[in-house]
């Protein structure tokens, strides 16, 4: 098998095979682009209630927490030791890992707060940021040699004007100056 | 054919270890390396004795970051207190859905003067977030606050 051959080859099965992935990096990469105008990851649901005065600020008794949970439709059971006292105005009732009333004793007011993940973007997002950490990390760093092998197998695919020495490269030099311009502008 | 019959074929193999590896816990950064936890109560008393050390805390995570995971805030052992672990943003990501989990954390106190001007801007964030009002005239000055920054966490179900 002679060096174009396997050239071919590389870029060929490479980009088979990362296809799913580089979709993900993408889409990830899209969506994480673009921190400042929405949130990604989570969609964050807020219910905000005027309630009685808490009795005893020191601690909240049993019945009160219930009243306020049913005014939000609450009927689970919550956990006593799920009961946090953060700020010298606050308590706060922990539901679920993502779900939690948060009592303003100030201004009399409770605030139901639900967290939910993103469909899709969250999963892909969790990838592309490498939260698993472990063998995803070499995964990753399989992808990132493959991806530059997908590059730089490209770059041989054609032979002649149209080739690495031709128009190819030309194009190929072209791609590099606005990523060049930004870093001498503003980095 | 052969070719691509054993690329398939190390490509599942590959993809099978790597599932395999995958942790319950959430880790950031290195292992713990202390034993002794100090008390958040502890170190809010005063907390300018603490900067610069290093130490190990341990509280229920109450309220992250939403926006970045930049930030975690965890429960002290005393009521009406409470902590925030601050990171340089994409340092660690700490997960939203981290409310009610155990937090184990070993770092330093920092001391954080926030202006008059920056108050105004996080709580009118904070109002846009939560739907409420905020009156910037409210703010009369800025604060000195201090703040854990973490080199590992661990957060664990309870």
């Amino acid at each position: 098998m002679n060096v174009r051959k396997i050239n071919i080859l590389v870029h060929r099965y490479l980009g088979y095979f990362f296809f799913g992935l580089t979709i993900v990096y993408c889409v990830s990469g899209f969506a994480l682009n673009h921190l400042d105008d929405w949130n990604p990851n989570y969609v964050l649901n807020n219910k905000k209630i005027e309630i009685k005065p808490i009795k005893n600020k020191e601690e909240i008794s049993e019945l009160e927490i219930r009243e306020i949970l049913y005014k939000f439709n609450i009927y689970s059971d919550f956990k006593k030791n799920n009961v946090f006292y953060p700020s010298e105005d606050t308590i706060q009732i922990i539901l679920k890992k993502d779900e939690k009333v948060i009592i303003n004793i100030e201004d009399n007011t409770a605030n139901h707060e639900f967290v939910s993940r993103r469909p899709l973007f969250h999963a892909l997002n969790f990838l592309h940021r490498n939260n698993i950490k472990k063998s995803w990390t070499y995964y990753a760093d399989f992808y990132a040699v493959s991806l530059f092998l997908i590059a730089l197998s490209g770059m041989f695919m054609k032979k002649g004007k149209e080739g690495i020495w031709g128009k190819g490269g030309l194009i190929a030099l072209t791609g590099i100056i606005a990523p060049l311009a930004f870093i001498l502008l503003y980095y | 054919m052969k070719i691509a019959k054993k690329i398939i074929l190390s490509s599942i193999v590959f993809s099978l270890l790597t599932f395999s590896a995958f942790a319950k816990d959430t880790k950031f950064g290195p292992d713990l390396t202390i034993k002794n936890k100090t008390n958040v109560s502890e170190i809010l008393v005063k907390p300018e004795l603490f900067v610069g050390k290093n130490l190990l805390i341990e509280g229920v995570a109450l309220d992250v970051c939403k926006e970045r995971g930049c930030w975690i805030k965890i429960s002290s052992d005393k009521k009406k207190q409470s902590i925030k672990l601050k990171v340089d943003d994409g340092d660690m990501v700490f997960p939203a859905d981290s409310i009610g989990k155990n937090v184990k954390a070993e770092g330093s106190i920092y001391k954080v003067e926030i202006s008059k001007e920056d108050i105004i801007e996080m709580e009118k964030e904070k109002a846009k977030n939560k739907s409420t009002k905020f009156d910037p005239k409210s703010i009369k000055e800025g604060k000195t606050i201090y703040m854990f920054k973490p080199k590992s966490v661990v957060i664990t179900d309870k």
